[in-house]
């Protein structure tokens, strides 16, 4: 048996070799940030709740086109609103990226972000899609849309939102939990146009009709259509559209059975929410976040945002993925997105008294 | 660090000195040890003896340094290892100690087993040292064996030698014979004896065994419930136990209500011949040894009484009988007896008392 | 004579080794400030979403909550206490595989199990296909199969959790009790009878501290009930905080989490009582019923049944979706992850475990109150869901790294320090109650022997102490290993930046609906923890032969 004498050097070496390969990669960060002022472009570290590989994509081609590293830590945007909050002027994020516009109000509105005055952002997004004082600025576009089953649903049968609350789609509706921020959005832009009494009981409604318990994500809802669990449900155009690009040939059995809606084309147009990013008020260094910001904004990369995710670019005159092309022009509500954020915790408070898990 | 208090007296004390020691394990909690005084001079064996539970463990640890008295002070070769505030770490105490279950480290040699307290001599010596020891407790060649590839004894061997290395100032021996077979206790208890002499090494021990005592002690004290009952040699404390407790301690006994009169004792036994009645008066209580017993032939002399059991055990018999008559029927007593004449059970006898052998252990 | 009680609460001044119970005492205080930081939030002022979840959304995740550890409980029990007599008690075939191979599906964490098992029975899984394919007529259907629900989950909490019940039950069926199951035998009571007369109530200690092990875990999952849409305590914390952004609120909820753990682990050791467990008789098995025929076949099927479902079935889909995304392009990085993870969970266990050592040993030096109980505040964290002590752990760590310059941002962002320290507040827990059951059975008297043969403190843990505790430390280092391998919330919220492991990977992409891509790494997750599962047991089996 080996006397400890020896045993314990080892496992404090070991212990150190440790510590020393997690730090690694983070050491040349740190050291980046020292070096920025002898002219070196510097660096640029990003909070994000994206975590597409189009994402890390993008960051790359940032790097080499103008030398700036891009630091990433990824977590859900309410824990990284929560670090951020924590490590105050601590910080060392400068940009903060979320997938909805309610958790870049939530930031905004606890003092974590600064207002960027750019022309190239101003003129690249319209101006329903960014924050009124230049505090965010959405990227992408999501619509979410009725995804339905193309034997058992006809298309004249789909009208609106509310419609899905009505007797007649009783046991047919498939939808997933209210703790997603997507079915958050919508429930806060329906509060936004009818008032949360009508919001409250269309809940009810829907909740009334749920074919099942809400369980899984997006794709998981237009599976449990394809295998006739549910007639019709609610998800985000890029999950159906990832199915109908798959190559697994099962995957597209499943989406060539599934018709896409876009509801509420007569009136307000369909709710669409922003994928987003804003400047932190901690922020290091505001000059590369900018540069980061209109970098994702420019043509280049709402490209890819559309190719490889099947987003909706935000900047006008960008070419869409074909599936989305396929799926045609549609009206989207030009709802301020602030206001979404807004009514974040009332549209929460309304599923839950609905008994919307 | 707490600095020890090391009040050094010049040589001739004792070895060990405990004035007024006390130990609770919690509060309010009956004492385990309640005020013991005790002295062991240089050289002596001396055994603590008791029932389980007596506080005569604690006692050992308390001297150890493996545990902190409440009140008293202890001195070790003229150091006061505790007293008050003041407390001297067991390694720092120079005590060896053997454990009830030795406590051999299992993952050490035997030599490794010795070295591993022989810090204090220099590397190159602590070899020749060890098989020094071993030799003397006759395991050379044992060395390389891992404590589980010994016997029992070898085992007890063994502890006791990395005790013994670093010649301890006082030996402590917590029930050294409680794991060991009869046959192996006799001839160890030999073994060590020589060996404790041999060295001069002072040594107390705690046992619950009476022939331990006997085999080993110059000195003995009795404990019972955290106090010392009574301390002297063996051979005094058999003869003249304070009370029954000691009396029943070391050894068998017979004890029998009396009333002193001229000569002796009243008892059930008839008139017991004693020079020393002439100090107690009215009713006592007396404690007769089964070897003051006799059995006698003949209808003239003694109770009579019939045989219950004869356990014989070589030249010597163990003979419990039943009292026929007397003030008591049926009292049963126990007898040593010789090899003749043969005895078997319903057989009737006379007891008759050895004189001068009754001892006053109480009264009424 | 007078005579006072010294000993109190503290421990006695004269015996202490001040430098042990010192270094214990702020390890405590350090690892416990996180656990404070939580402790002071459930006093705070309640934010609105408080009254809101408390009358609108409570009573049914206490419901669903209580269904859930029930009959996830109930099977953990069932399963890992049953598969453990039969491997020790009885003789069939396979055995001595089922012996170590049931602890496998420790391996597999329950979120990544959940998923896998939806994905597996989707229209689009490998099951349905396997349907079409086989059965006449059904080529172009899909099946809806209602998967996503609460008694699914418990039954995969209860597949992947038994084995912690297995092997402590296991442990002592081997290793404490051969003696009186004979001697049960020998007075003539069948199988059955011993079975539950005798081999229940002897291993009642092991069968609830397991069952403490695998409730604990099932407070604290988020990911699995989120994904199936069961609405738990857990799910409670994370809307107050995400959906509601009320961080109060989801604080004050952990700190009642943290309360009913504290309450169980009490119950636990009271049930425990008066009752001795101390490794006193010779550890020697039992000899066992040789089981045949419909007994051996059935004695079989219910080993083979939680193997499969806990760890085969969740690792061959796994495994196919690994083959088509290789097959597809690759999964670049993959090695850099895994480097990331192995270093950082070694790390982690290593300081973990030492620590775990110094308070361990320190309690054990002066034998106080106070020393113990700071120990067992320890052992908090493991009841508290990774992401609140996240929260804990950044306030903690930013306000020390605030006292100097720049000090923050190197604490959190610029290198693991923050992660780690998280790490050991979450499973000290593991550790500790190691490290301490190992020191019980190492007993006091060879400490004692060498402290009397003149060895200080440090001379006699090192010397005496750790040698013998070596494969309870080596066995505390592969738990918090693994432990720290599956480790999700905590990793995403404390990395640094650039900083991505196995288990973040695998789950960010599961999240975002990318299941197969997910599964490299989730099976390099999977991999390492049963390689390190198997090594370590073939490691104490080599030992024990010898």
């Amino acid at each position: 048996m080996a006397p400890l004498r020896q045993v314990v050097p080892v496992l404090i070496g070991v212990l150190a070799a440790g510590l020393v390969g997690c730090t690694a990669d983070s050491a040349e960060q740190a050291s980046d940030t020292d070096a920025q002022s002898s002219g070196d472009p510097g660096v640029v570290n990003v909070y994000s709740h994206r975590h597409y590989d189009t994402d890390q994509e993008l960051f790359r081609r940032f790097t080499e086109q103008t030398g700036i590293e891009v630091n990433v830590v990824t977590a859900s945007a309410d824990e990284l609103i929560t670090r951020l909050e924590n490590e105050g002027a601590d910080s060392p994020a400068d940009v903060l990226i979320t997938v909805d516009a309610g958790r870049l109000h939530r930031a905004k509105d606890r003092g974590l972000l600064q207002p960027i005055e750019s022309e190239v952002l101003d003129g690249s997004i319209p101006a329903h899609l960014r924050d009124r004082d230049g505090e965010w600025f959405g990227l992408t576009q999501r619509a979410r849309i009725i995804a339905y089953h193309l034997d058992r649903v006809q298309s004249d049968e789909l009208s609106t939102y509310e419609a899905l609350a009505e007797p007649q789609w009783d046991d047919r509706v498939l939808i997933r939990s209210s703790s997603n921020v997507y079915n958050q959005s919508l429930l806060a832009s329906l509060i936004t146009h009818l008032g949360a009494d009508v919001a409250e009981s269309w809940a009810a409604g829907i909740v009334e009709n749920m074919a099942r318990e809400p369980s899984g994500g997006d794709t998981d809802q237009i599976m449990a259509v394809a295998a006739g669990a549910g007639d019709v449900a609610v998800v985000n155009t890029y999950y159906l559209a990832r199915l109908a690009a798959s190559e697994d040939p099962e995957e597209q059995r499943v989406a060539e059975q599934i018709g896409a809606f876009f509801p509420n084309q007569e009136d307000r147009g369909t709710h669409v929410n922003v994928s987003g990013a804003g400047v932190t008020r901690s922020s290091q260094n505001t000059e590369n976040a900018i540069r980061l910001l209109e970098f994702l904004a420019g043509e280049e990369a709402q490209r890819l945002f559309a190719e490889a995710n099947h987003e909706y670019p935000v900047r006008p005159g960008v070419a869409w993925s074909d599936v989305l092309t396929s799926w045609g022009e549609f009206e989207a509500d030009e709802l301020d997105l602030t206001r979404l954020g807004e009514l974040n915790g009332a549209a929460v408070q309304i599923a839950d008294r609905a008994g919307w898990r | 660090m707490i600095r020890s208090v090391e009040t050094v007296v010049n040589g001739a004390g004792p070895v060990l000195a405990i004035g007024g020691l006390v130990k609770r394990y919690s509060r309010g909690a009956v004492p385990a040890v309640a005020g013991v005084d005790l002295e062991v001079e240089a050289g002596e064996i001396m055994a603590v003896v008791g029932e389980s539970g007596c506080g005569k463990s604690t006692l050992l640890r308390l001297i150890a340094g493996l545990e902190t008295p409440d009140v008293g002070g202890i001195r070790i070769g003229g150091r006061v290892v505790a007293e008050g505030r003041g407390w001297v770490a067991p390694e720092r105490r120079g005590v060896g100690m053997v454990f009830q279950d030795f406590a051999l480290f299992p993952h050490m040699t035997v030599l490794g087993n010795i070295v591993f307290g022989l810090q204090a001599l220099r590397r190159s010596e602590r070899k020749g040292r060890a098989e020094e020891i071993l030799d003397l407790v006759a395991l050379s060649g044992y060395g390389d064996r891992y404590p589980h590839q010994l016997s029992g004894g070898q085992q007890q061997r063994v502890a006791l030698a990395r005790a013994l290395a670093s010649e301890p100032k006082l030996l402590l021996l917590d029930e050294p014979f409680s794991n060991l077979d009869t046959a192996l206790k006799t001839s160890l208890r030999e073994e060590i004896r020589e060996i404790l002499q041999r060295t001069g090494t002072t040594t107390l021990l705690v046992v619950h065994d009476a022939e331990d005592v006997m085999a080993l002690a110059d000195r003995a004290a009795v404990m019972r419930a955290g106090r010392i009952v009574q301390q002297g040699d063996p051979d005094t404390l058999y003869r003249k136990p304070k009370d029954e407790y000691v009396a029943r301690f070391l050894g068998e006994t017979n004890v029998l209500p009396a009333r002193a009169c001229p000569g002796g004792f009243l008892t059930v036994l008839g008139h017991v011949p004693c020079a020393a009645a002439e100090t107690s008066a009215g009713s006592v209580r007396v404690c007769l040894r089964p070897e003051h017993l006799q059995l006698v032939a003949g209808a003239d002399r003694g109770e009579p009484a019939v045989v219950e059991r004869v356990h014989a055990a070589g030249m010597r018999r163990r003979v419990v009988v039943r009292l026929e008559s007397g003030s008591s029927p049926g009292e049963t007593l126990v007898v040593h007896a010789g090899p003749e004449p043969p005895l078997a059970p319903g057989d009737r006898v006379r007891i008759l008392p050895r004189p001068d052998c009754a001892h006053v252990i109480g009264i009424g | 004579m007078e005579v006072i009680a010294r000993r109190t609460w503290l421990p006695d001044v004269r015996s202490l080794s001040l430098g042990w119970t010192l270094a214990a005492l702020v390890l405590v205080a350090l690892l416990s400030i996180p656990l404070m930081v939580v402790a002071v939030g459930a006093f705070r002022p309640a934010g609105e979403a408080w009254g809101h979840i408390a009358t609108t959304l409570l009573p049914e995740y206490l419901r669903h909550t209580a269904v859930l550890a029930a009959a996830s409980g109930a099977l953990a029990l069932i399963v890992g206490g049953g598969c453990a007599w039969l491997v020790t008690m009885c003789d069939f075939p396979l055995r001595t595989f089922f012996r170590w191979a049931l602890v496998l599906p420790l391996a597999v964490p329950a979120y990544m199990a959940a998923y896998t098992y939806a994905g597996m029975l989707s229209v689009t899984g490998p099951a349905q296909r396997l349907v079409r394919q086989v059965v006449p007529g059904a080529a172009d259907q899909f099946f809806y199969w209602h998967v996503m629900r609460i008694e699914v989950v418990a039954v995969i909490f209860g597949m992947v959790l038994y084995p912690y019940v297995f092997l402590l039950t296991r442990a002592l069926l081997e290793q404490r009790s051969g003696r009186v199951l004979e001697a049960a035998r020998l007075m003539g009571r069948g199988p059955w009878a011993i079975f539950f007369r005798v081999a229940i109530p002897l291993a009642r200690p092991a069968l609830a501290a397991g069952l403490a092990l695998v409730l604990m875990e099932i407070l604290n999952d988020y990911g699995a009930v989120a994904y199936y849409g069961v609405t738990t305590f857990t799910t409670g914390i994370f809307r107050a905080w995400f959906s509601l952004g009320d961080l109060d609120t989801a604080i004050r909820l952990s700190a009642i989490l943290m309360t009913v753990v504290l309450l169980v682990l009490g119950l636990e050791r009271w049930q425990r009582g008066a009752a001795r467990y101390d490794d006193s008789g010779a550890a020697q098995p039992a000899s066992r019923y040789p089981l045949r025929g419909s007994a051996a076949a059935g004695a079989l099927v219910f080993c083979a049944l939680p193997l499969l479902l806990g760890f085969v079935l969740p690792v061959a889909q796994l495994s196919a979706w690994t083959v088509r995304v290789v097959r597809t392009g690759g999964v670049p990085g993959l090695l850099g992850l895994a480097r990331n993870s192995f270093l950082l969970a070694l790390g982690a266990a290593v300081l973990c475990v030492t620590i775990a050592v110094v308070i361990g040993y320190a309690a054990r030096l002066d034998r106080s109150p106070l020393t113990r109980s700071a120990g067992k505040l320890a052992l908090l964290g493991y009841s508290i869901p990774g992401a609140v002590i996240a929260v804990g752990v950044l306030v903690a760590v930013l306000a020390v790294g605030r006292l100097v310059e720049g000090g923050a941002a190197f604490l959190v962002t610029g290198t693991a320090v923050a992660l780690v320290f998280g790490y050991v507040v979450r499973f000290m827990a593991v550790g500790l109650l190691a490290v301490e059951s190992g020191f019980t059975r190492v007993g006091p008297n060879l400490a004692a022997a060498s402290r009397v043969m003149g060895a200080a403190p440090l001379r006699t843990l090192f010397q005496i102490e750790l040698p013998l505790l070596r494969r309870t430390l080596i066995a505390a280092v592969t738990l918090v290993f693994i432990d720290v391998l599956k480790e999700l919330p905590l990793t995403l919220i404390l990395r640094p930046f650039n900083f991505d492991t196995l288990a973040t990977r695998a789950f960010q992409l599961a999240s975002d609906e990318q299941l197969a891509q997910s599964a490299p790494a989730a099976l390099l997750v999977i991999g390492t923890a049963a390689l390190v599962v198997g090594v370590l047991h073939s490691a104490f089996e080599q030992e024990a032969r010898t």
